[in-house]
């Protein structure tokens, strides 16, 4: 594996971020001492719920916020004050896309190339080819102003995944990709940590993590709870399905005696009036699912909806934190 | 130049609308004056407001709307250089504020029969006081956090600063005001302009006195802003929340 650096792309130790507040209302603090050490060639993905701080710390590598306490190195330099050279290695794509919407998709990678000190042609890998990769082609010549939100996010992300920078920051890289886009990214990502560089991803789509990252980091309350690979984490929930009934009525149903040991109901969450979801988490896979529906049945419940989930980084962390993870939707991959 | 002052260029002239109105209202708000027989006291006051408002407005508000808008955010984070961003977009800028207000002052000058020497002294003198109004919305933009307040300051610093270059009144000789107004930089303009409404003549021994006043306190304030870009720079596009 070729590396684009000598020195660890990430150290940062006691690192704290507190945004911005008034005398009466202090900020909120968004990362509360933390400590992260990433490698070159890792991509690490930082998983969590919204406020838990994926964000804040993907902006905080890079030096779009300043610390407010702790020290932060990157690529061997203080984070503090953020050098236009230090900025030049690191490229961030925000979960917001911006672009200059006159300017076709081509002109768009091409000015922010030369603003990062290449250009198209400067001998680094082609931005228009890493555009076409994600998708972009037959749009690279149109202005901006008429892409839609995924092709702008694509944009985004082929201008980042292009550059030569020792340091990937992504915040939500899924957002707004329909599968095709997710899984190009995949291999966009895999190619650059191949090539040495270190990648860090804010997302919550856990359904692609495993093959993306090889370290997960959750995040909770601006804090890491979890630090390991993903298949280390899943272990902790492996044969571990969930079953989720939605019906109306059956309150009354015996469930308990379907139950062996380890299975329980998780708590009952009702999403509108009328309807429960009844949750079960089971090693037993889905042969729990018949007699499950015939005990709501037999106490008169209306079925609406059933959904089997294997467990995955979601359960991990709900399991270490007490906290539900929502999950990004990516169209075409819902369950059922 | 550089790709920030191809991106300035190629953005103006893909924004035809904005190119037409930003030419065509001048001359709507300049020709009512200079054929309505205004005296040229208060026509001369009148085109240097527009044409200074013009200068740092069109500098302050379109800086406030990229730092709020993440633009300038957007190529700090990709490693570009304050300075690296900010002057060429200034003297971008002041090129077409120039080409975009020359029309009108060519047609003040043709209206009052201006001599020779001030149509060979409008191009240089109303490109540096132009430039020197861009500089000013710079400034004006890293104070600001909002387009509001963005327009608010723009007005009042013009404003403040015509006043001192002697637009709204003539100072009385001796006084501090009359030492200051002859290093205002936008003083110069608003003697040709007045000169080119048929008003008070502009003679050509004070041209030169008039185009280092002009330039000088240009070039000055641009050497200062270039100098200090990177933290303006930061100040103008903070962090988006």
């Amino acid at each position: 594996m070729g590396s684009l650096t000598t020195v660890r792309p990430v150290r940062a130790r006691g690192l704290r971020y507190r945004y911005p507040g008034t005398r009466r209302q202090p900020g909120r603090v968004a990362i509360d001492g933390l400590a992260l050490e990433v490698e070159a060639g890792e991509r690490v993905a930082l998983i969590g719920p919204n406020g838990s701080g994926k964000t804040t710390l993907v902006r905080l590598l890079a030096t779009d916020l300043p610390p407010t306490d702790g020290t932060l190195e990157l690529l061997g330099r203080p984070a503090r004050p953020a050098s236009p050279a230090l900025r030049r290695r690191i490229a961030y794509a925000a979960d917001r896309p911006i672009h200059w919407e006159p300017l076709t998709g081509t002109e768009n990678l091409r000015f922010l190339a030369e603003v990062r000190g290449g250009g198209l042609d400067s001998g680094g890998r082609d931005p228009l080819e890493v555009a076409r990769a994600l998708g972009l082609g037959p749009v690279l010549d149109e202005a901006v102003s008429r892409y839609s939100f995924g092709m702008r996010r694509r944009l985004l992300l082929a201008e980042v995944l292009a550059t030569f920078a020792p340091l990937l920051l992504l915040d939500e890289p899924t957002v707004g990709l329909d599968p095709e886009g997710v899984a190009a990214l995949g291999r966009e990502l895999r190619q650059r940590a191949g090539a040495g560089a270190a990648v860090v991803f804010a997302t919550n789509e856990v359904r692609e993590v495993p093959g993306w990252a090889t370290r997960v980091l959750f995040l909770h309350r601006g804090r890491v709870v979890a630090d390991a690979p993903p298949d280390q984490l899943l272990a902790r929930v492996r044969g571990r399905t969930r079953i989720a009934v939605t019906c109306v009525g059956g309150e009354g149903a015996e469930l308990a005696p379907l139950l062996r040991d380890g299975e329980e109901p998780v708590a009952e969450a009702s999403e509108s009036p009328g309807l429960r979801t009844v949750q079960i988490r089971t090693a037993r896979g889905a042969r729990l699912l018949p007699p499950l529906l015939d005990a709501l049945l037999d106490a008169g419940a209306e079925i609406r909806q059933v959904r089997v989930r294997e467990p995955d980084l979601r359960d991990v962390f709900q399991e270490l934190t007490g906290v539900e993870l929502q999950a990004e939707s990516t169209p075409g991959r819902d369950e059922s | 130049m550089g790709p920030v002052w191809r991106l300035e260029w190629t953005t103006a002239l893909r924004r035809r609308r904005l190119l037409a109105l930003n030419t065509g209202i001048p001359l709507l708000l300049v020709v009512p004056i200079a054929v309505g027989g205004a005296p040229a006291f208060h026509a001369a006051a009148a085109y240097a407001v527009l044409f200074v408002l013009f200068a740092t407005f069109g500098s302050a508000i379109p800086l406030v709307r990229d730092g709020e808008g993440g633009h300038l955010r957007r190529m700090l984070l990709a490693g570009g250089s304050g300075q690296g961003i900010l002057v060429p977009r200034l003297l971008a800028g002041a090129l077409l504020d120039t080409l975009q207000l020359l029309p009108a002052v060519l047609v003040i000058l043709a209206l009052g029969r201006a001599g020779t020497h001030l149509w060979l002294l409008a191009g240089p003198l109303l490109l540096g006081a132009v430039l020197a109004g861009n500089l000013v919305g710079v400034w004006v933009a890293a104070l600001a956090r909002s387009l509001a307040e963005g327009a608010l300051f723009a007005a009042v610093v013009s404003l403040f600063l015509l006043h001192g270059s002697g637009v709204f009144r003539t100072p009385a000789p001796g006084s501090l005001a009359a030492a200051v107004e002859p290093l205002v930089p936008f003083t110069a303009l608003h003697r040709l302009l007045l000169a080119g409404a048929g008003g008070v003549s502009m003679p050509p021994g004070s041209i030169p006195a008039g185009l280092l006043a002009t330039w000088g306190g240009a070039l000055l304030l641009l050497g200062v802003t270039a100098v200090v870009a990177q933290p303006l720079m930061e100040r103008i596009s903070p962090p988006v929340r």
